[in-house]
């Protein structure tokens, strides 16, 4: 019987161009993706992805076929020989590429389950399967094509190479028909493909390898790139979560460029702007630190209700307590947080710390933050985010969290506490403090049997900010900073501050007192002076009017005396004296 | 001999390679004609031709032996039509008539 000895007709030299160098990449739309395979998986020839149940395999090809319908108007075939074909739409129907939409137009899934009921009586290829998604992929156009669970059907072939030489089938295939394919098969806890699918490096171009790693502390999903034949590619494993797109890399593959926008969002807080330089740069992420109760929820509430009154759109997520809490203690310094919740503009969330994993808080967050497409994001506090997942996990989430925030040009302020007795606070804050791009350090100052809440800026990326500590205070009229004041070198706040104010008062009111006394005295002293100026200017004119007089008064007396002698001669017929005057007048 | 169901049809599906698809139409010829089933409507496919039907039936394997029965489910059996004995049973069952001689 000749149907026993199958050819594979696929010889060396195809092999060669199956699988050999010179690959060109087939852009999946995934921009990480694309990013870790160095421009996508591999035209024409075969990519598989191996992975344990649950890891993603499925939803990977299916967010492959969305984005490249998505960016390049293509077609995909998937044929689904595992799960039904509504399975897997019900399962993506949850992200946003609308899988069920491009159903029957983008995406044409093919039930091909296997009847459990087959009899197998001997030998056999799978050039039906071939053909039956040949045919699909020239009705539809479509130029990609999923296997997904292929090792359903090479299970059925028993000897290893009888499963090597179907792969090296499909992969010759591809090159025919001038599809590009991948295949999805269960791998074991390492990551290594099951026996069922016998040796694969020849026939593989591409191997993408997820993993779903059950710890104590939650749960783990990684991708890594075991194999990429003739092209560079990321060799790092890669924590994964799942996002609004499907499946993500936590840590975005190198910087989103993003450019930083330069203006500004208030604080909530007049004077704390001025101390920022106006306000947090919009975009930017800050970060509140302090021990407990020294009004890191207060200022973190401050801006989402500065955000909402401004017009903006905020997202406040609580982790130690519930809305109508964080409500309740907002309103007794004053922040009305329930009016901007009426008006829609802020959402506030209360989530159990440490219920979810960082990824499925991260996934949350995200999430709400695309509903309600905020502007602003509170997380009180992100110590919480880190929790109940690895610490590495935790961070990376954290981090993930602030480059989407980023990315979106939202701002967002994380609060992270201080307890001196907890390292594993002081853990985040150094995990936070180095992302960020602002640092407020919260406090407390203690003196004189009163503690007193102080707040400083320790760092605040491009601007030029206020390097001095401000008291900040907390009261039913609202929040407000004070300016400190320092004596012998201890900077006093509360009581100390006050009555210091209280002397700076009197003394200032005591200094305007004087200046207005001496003013009195001078302008006294200055009438005065004017005053003698006039009597002096009278007596002057005086003395000069008598002089005048006097003179006047001596020549007519002479003129007077001259025309007498004259009188007189002229009735003696006298001559005229040599020398007047005197000697007439003791004469006469 | 009880009757088979007239109405059912068998199908074979096969990826080119003449000799092959005339060696399994003959013995699936002889295996029909000792269960009584010589006048049952056999269908062959070649799917390298006539990949559509590959597509209308969800083909996944060739050779592959496929009975349509005029209702219920279609029965596969997937492999070459070498084994006469166990080829017998299986379409003994599958048409719902005892196997042959």
């Amino acid at each position: 019987m000749d149907l026993t000895d199958p050819s594979l007709d696929v010889t060396g030299a195809d092999l060669a161009a199956m699988t050999g160098a010179g690959v060109t990449h087939c852009p999946t739309g995934i921009a990480w993706l694309d990013r870790l395979t160095h421009g996508g998986i591999p035209a024409r020839r075969l990519t598989m992805v191996l992975g344990q149940a649950g890891a993603g395999k499925t939803l990977l090809s299916c967010q492959i076929a969305a984005a490249r319908a998505r960016h390049y108007g293509t077609a995909a075939v998937f044929a689904a020989l595992e799960e039904p074909p509504e399975d897997i739409l019900r399962n993506a129907a949850g992200f946003a590429w609308n899988l069920p939409g491009l159903a029957g137009d983008r995406f044409h899934a093919l039930d091909l389950r296997p009847d459990p009921d087959t009899v197998f009586g001997g030998d056999f290829d799978l050039r039906g399967l071939l053909a039956t998604v040949s045919a699909k992929a020239r009705q539809t156009g479509a130029d990609l094509v999923i296997f997904d669970g292929i090792d359903t059907v090479l299970g059925w072939l028993r000897e290893p190479a009888r499963r090597a030489a179907e792969l090296a089938r499909l992969g010759e295939w591809l090159r025919v028909e001038g599809l590009t394919g991948i295949i999805t098969a269960k791998a074991d806890r390492q990551g290594a493909a099951v026996d069922v699918l016998g040796p694969l490096e020849f026939a593989v171009s591409l191997v993408v390898a997820l993993e779903r790693r059950e710890e104590t502390s939650g749960m783990l999903r990684s991708l890594r790139i075991t194999k990429y034949r003739g092209s560079a590619h990321s060799s790092s494993a890669h924590a994964l979560f799942f996002a609004r797109d499907g499946i993500e890399p936590l840590m975005w593959p190198g910087d989103t460029g993003t450019p930083a926008p330069r203006d500004r969002v208030g604080s909530g807080m007049a004077r704390l702007d001025v101390l920022l330089g106006g306000g947090y740069l919009r975009g930017s992420t800050a970060l509140l630190s302090g021990p407990p109760g020294t009004g890191k929820s207060t200022l973190a509430a401050l801006f989402a209700a500065g955000v909402c009154a401004a017009g903006g759109r905020a997202v406040h997520v609580a982790f130690d307590e519930g809305p109508e809490q964080t409500i309740r203690n907002m309103r007794s310094v004053g922040i009305d947080l329930a009016a901007h919740r009426a008006s829609g503009a802020l959402r506030l969330i209360g989530l159990q710390p440490g219920r979810d994993g960082p990824e499925q808080t991260l996934s949350g967050i995200l999430a709400e933050i695309e509903a309600h497409g905020a502007q602003a994001l509170v997380v009180d506090p992100i110590s919480a985010v880190m929790r109940g997942g690895l610490s590495e996990l935790g961070q990376s989430a954290v981090r993930r969290l602030v480059e989407e925030a980023r990315a979106r040009g939202m701002t967002a302020l994380l609060t992270s506490l201080i307890d001196p007795g907890q390292d594993a606070s002081l853990a985040t804050l150094s995990a936070v403090s180095t992302i960020a791009d602002a640092w407020i350090a919260l406090g407390y100052a203690e003196r004189n049997g009163e503690r007193n809440r102080t707040l400083s800026i320790v760092k605040a990326r491009g601007s030029a900010h206020s390097n001095q500590t401000r008291e900040f205070i907390m009261s039913a009229e609202g929040c407000t900073l004070a300016d400190v004041y320092t004596a012998g070198g201890e900077v006093l706040l509360g009581t100390a501050r006050m009555e210091r104010e209280a002397q700076e008062a009197a003394k200032e009111q005591s200094a305007v007192v004087e200046h207005l006394r001496r003013r009195r005295e001078l302008q006294a002293a200055l009438a005065d002076s004017e005053a003698r100026q006039r009597a002096i200017a009278l007596q002057l004119e005086a003395t000069r009017s008598e002089i005048a007089l006097l003179g006047q008064a001596e020549t007519a007396r002479l003129a007077g005396r001259t025309e007498r002698q004259g009188l007189v001669a002229a009735s003696r017929f006298a001559d005229l004296p040599e020398a007047p005057s005197t000697q007439e007048g003791q004469n006469g | 001999m009880s009757a088979l169901p007239a109405q059912a049809v068998v199908a074979l599906f096969v990826a080119g390679d003449a000799p092959r698809s005339t060696a399994a139409l003959r013995n699936l010829s002889a295996v029909l004609g000792a269960i009584g089933g010589a006048a049952l409507r056999v269908d062959v496919f070649d799917v390298l031709r006539d990949p559509a039907k590959a597509l209308e039936f969800g083909l996944l394997a060739t050779p592959s032996l496929c009975v349509i029965p005029a209702e219920g489910r279609r029965r596969w059996y997937v492999g070459d039509l070498g084994r006469a004995d166990a080829l017998a049973n299986w379409l003994a069952d599958s048409l719902g008539c005892a196997p042959g001689p």
